[in-house]
């Protein structure tokens, strides 16, 4: 009985639980919607807290925040281009100048692929690009956009925009264009691809030609123009200085033609000539041969375009120095002009043997006559008279060993082994006293003889005359840095050189006057000139026994010299000396040059059989 | 059929009821102010729009502008070029023999020495060359 009532309450009590529970409402614990709530809030506040983030820019995206990269999608920085200066020679003629030039790109994406071969046909005959180099261009779908061919000349870019061709691009880029080519090349120098002065005057005044790029902030368009609602900041270009040149196109057109004409002639390796305003130090020509066009610089060798050899080359002058050794020894009183000294054609000094050019001696010689026979064993005798201490002291004196200052890129400084430097003997004081063992560039050799022509003054050489900004220009000043001798010592080697060059006048007259003795160089002038054939050293403490520089140094004319002339022919192969391979083109080029600067010839000073202005 | 007549009058009576009360709705107290101030700021809105327009206007007037000036000056650059290639020496030199010219002779050259203040008794000379 009890198991029954039990069993049958057990029953009972589990169906009224069902029954409960069924008709009870769903209760959630108030910790449990708390937590809920908690969680909830978190989350909203998460929210908030990032999209406050976003709206005050503390979100970045690759180091940038949305605001700012909302910004420079609308307002954006420009340049604003500044072009290169302008360069000109004396005369105001246009030697350097950018000019916007369009290259032609192609976006392969709008080529019609199936007109490309015909395409590319047509442009190749317009640029002169081989056809197939322009078809897998346009072929290259892989790229947006690629470059066909830069700075088109005006006409092939209006051509080419002629074809109305989709897919076809021209965009204008700056060029450095040298309108005249080759002339003055190594003096006014290249600029690369990056708008870079890399030599000659370019490279020397590159910050001031290149000036400074400006910019603009502002909201663009979509075609990057500049919208006017927002202020703009403006930072205003600066644009490059212009330079004006001292170089004379004229002068630079002599000796550019007549330089060439002498190589050629002897089958030399080269030349270089200077011409130089005595009275100032201006460059009024500066020519190497051979030489580049600084257009298509990149076709050449590196040190084609890289180097001017007037003032970049060291060479031993040879006998062109002894005009140095009388003017320093007639200075210091070592000696005077009168002084004699014997020149057996060879000496011993130090167990080494020095001679003549010939081998052959001229007895007594007195400093004039050292000059006229260029004599070597007569020059060292002098140089020892003069002694270390003032031959070294002169030669600070007239700027060797030293950069001259010229505004031109890449100026070598030249060796000077003074009795300081551990590798001098006395010996060098010998050689060096006829121009050897020593190494000079053509620049400091031009002005030590400019020097002697101005009455001792020595200049400071230039060759920017003026820089200009606008209209606020700048001019050159001529500027004296010392006077290393006297008027009446420089006129006395004047009177010297004058002698010399007419030593020299058979090798140009002789065969025209038939006369071989000595007669005016260039007839109508006294000019002066001494010539140096000079040994080229081996890099192994001798020289080179196949191979000379044959080098005239002179004034024109010998009294006020309007020019100082230095003219260097570099290994001449059809002959070894200076007096027939330099002595021509130093003849020619003072002809000209004393015409054009329409100098009155004196009829007293021309031989019978001699022209003015001839030969 | 019905007819509800209703005396004019009154209507006439109401309508100037309502008209005299529309003034109370026109006192708007501080809602007036409100729609003023709305009204201020939607006349220098307009007025900043209008502004803007004009701006943008101008400033694309004068981009125009800019760009006629970097025509011009690529046109000035190109026409330097030009006159620079024509006037070099080699230019000149190869137009002169196109036209069949010399170079002067060595004779044809006379110089006239004029005498300067210091030797004014000098008379002036003409030298011939090479006679």
């Amino acid at each position: 009985m009890a198991a029954r009532t039990t069993r049958s309450t057990v029953v009972g009590r589990v169906s009224a639980r069902r029954a409960a529970q069924e008709h009870r409402p769903v209760t959630i614990s108030r910790w449990r919607l708390n937590v809920i709530l908690l969680l909830a809030t978190l989350m909203i506040a998460r929210v908030a807290v990032h999209l406050g983030s976003l709206q005050t820019g503390q979100v970045k995206v690759e180091g940038h925040t949305l605001a700012e990269m909302a910004r420079a999608e609308i307002r954006q920085q420009l340049a604003i281009p500044s072009p290169r200066g302008v360069i000109r020679d004396s005369k105001g003629n246009v030697l350097a100048l950018d000019v916007d030039l369009q290259s032609l790109y192609v976006a392969p994406g709008q080529i019609d692929q199936k007109t490309a071969p015909r395409l590319a046909l047509t442009l190749s005959a317009l640029l002169g690009v081989p056809s197939p180099d322009i078809l897998a261009a346009m072929q290259n779908t892989a790229l947006y956009q690629v470059r066909i061919k830069r700075w088109l000349e005006p006409e092939i870019a209006d051509r080419v925009a002629a074809l109305n061709e989709p897919g076809l691009l021209l965009q204008y880029e700056p060029r450095r264009v040298y309108p005249q080519g080759t002339l003055a090349a190594h003096a006014i120098g290249a600029v690369n691809f990056e708008n870079v002065g890399i030599s000659g005057v370019e490279g020397y005044y590159d910050t001031l030609l290149r000036g400074s790029t400006g910019t603009i902030t502002a909201e663009v368009d979509s075609q990057r123009n500049p919208i006017w609602i927002a202020p703009q900041e403006i930072q205003p270009a600066s644009p490059g200085v212009d330079l004006q040149l001292t170089l004379d196109p004229m002068v630079q057109h002599i000796i550019e033609t007549e330089l060439k004409k002498a190589v050629d002639e002897h089958n030399a390796d080269g030349g270089t000539v200077i011409v130089m305003d005595p009275r100032t130090g201006a460059i009024r020509g500066m020519a190497s041969y051979p030489t580049y066009d600084p257009n298509r610089y990149f076709e050449y060798p590196a040190e084609m375009y890289n180097l001017n050899p007037a003032v970049s080359t060291q060479y031993e002058p040879g006998s062109t120095f002894k005009i140095f050794t009388v003017a320093t020894g007639l200075q210091a009183r070592a000696f005077t002009a009168d002084t004699v000294v014997d020149d057996p054609g060879s000496v011993y000094r130090y167990g080494w043997s020095l001679s003549n050019w010939n081998g052959g001696g001229n007895g007594p010689v007195n400093p004039e006559r050292i000059l006229y026979y260029s004599s070597n064993v007569g020059a060292l005798q002098l140089a020892e008279l003069i002694g270390p201490e003032k031959f070294y002291a002169a030669l600070e004196a007239f700027g060797f060993g030293k950069p001259t200052g010229i505004e031109i890129a890449g100026e070598a400084a030249g060796t000077v082994r003074t009795p300081n430097a551990p590798d001098w003997s006395p010996l060098i004081l010998n050689t060096n006293g006829y121009g050897q063992g020593i190494a000079v560039t053509p620049l400091q050799l031009v002005r030590m003889v400019a020097a002697i022509g101005n009455d001792g003054k020595l200049m400071r050489p230039y060759i920017v005359e003026r820089r200009c900004r606008g209209n606020d220009c700048v001019i050159t000043q001529p500027r004296q840095v010392g006077q290393p001798i006297e008027p009446g010592v420089a006129w006395t080697v004047r009177r010297m050189l004058v002698k010399s060059a007419n030593h020299y006048a058979p090798v140009v007259w002789a065969s025209t006057t038939g006369n071989y003795g000595d007669t005016w160089l260039v007839p109508g002038y006294e000019v002066c000139a001494k010539t140096g054939t000079s040994s080229i050293p081996d890099g192994r403490g001798g020289y080179v026994q196949d191979a000379t520089i044959g080098s005239v140094a002179g004034l024109a004319p010998a009294e006020h010299a309007r020019y100082a002339i230095l003219v260097k022919v570099d290994r001449p192969r059809d002959d070894y000396w200076a007096v027939r391979t330099a002595i021509p083109l130093y003849q020619s080029i003072a002809t000209q040059l004393l015409r054009y600067e329409r100098v009155a010839p004196d009829m007293g000073l021309v031989d019978p059989g001699q022209t003015v202005g001839g030969q | 059929m019905a007819i509800t007549l209703k005396p004019l009058y009154p209507t006439i009576r109401e309508a100037k009821q309502r008209r005299l009360e529309l003034a109370r709705y026109l006192q708007l107290d501080g809602g007036r102010r409100l729609i003023a101030a709305a009204f201020l700021l939607a006349l220098m809105s307009a007025i900043t729009l209008g502004q803007t327009g004009r701006l943008a206007t101008q400033g694309y007037a004068i981009a125009r502008l800019q760009h006629q000036q970097t025509e011009l000056l690529r046109e000035r650059s190109n026409l330097q070029l030009r006159l620079a290639r024509a006037q070099s020496l080699q230019d000149i030199e190869r137009r002169a023999s196109r036209l069949q010219l010399r170079p002067m002779q060595y004779e044809q050259a006379r110089y006239i020495i004029i005498g300067t203040d210091e030797d004014t008794a000098a008379p002036q000379q003409t030298i011939p060359l090479n006679p």
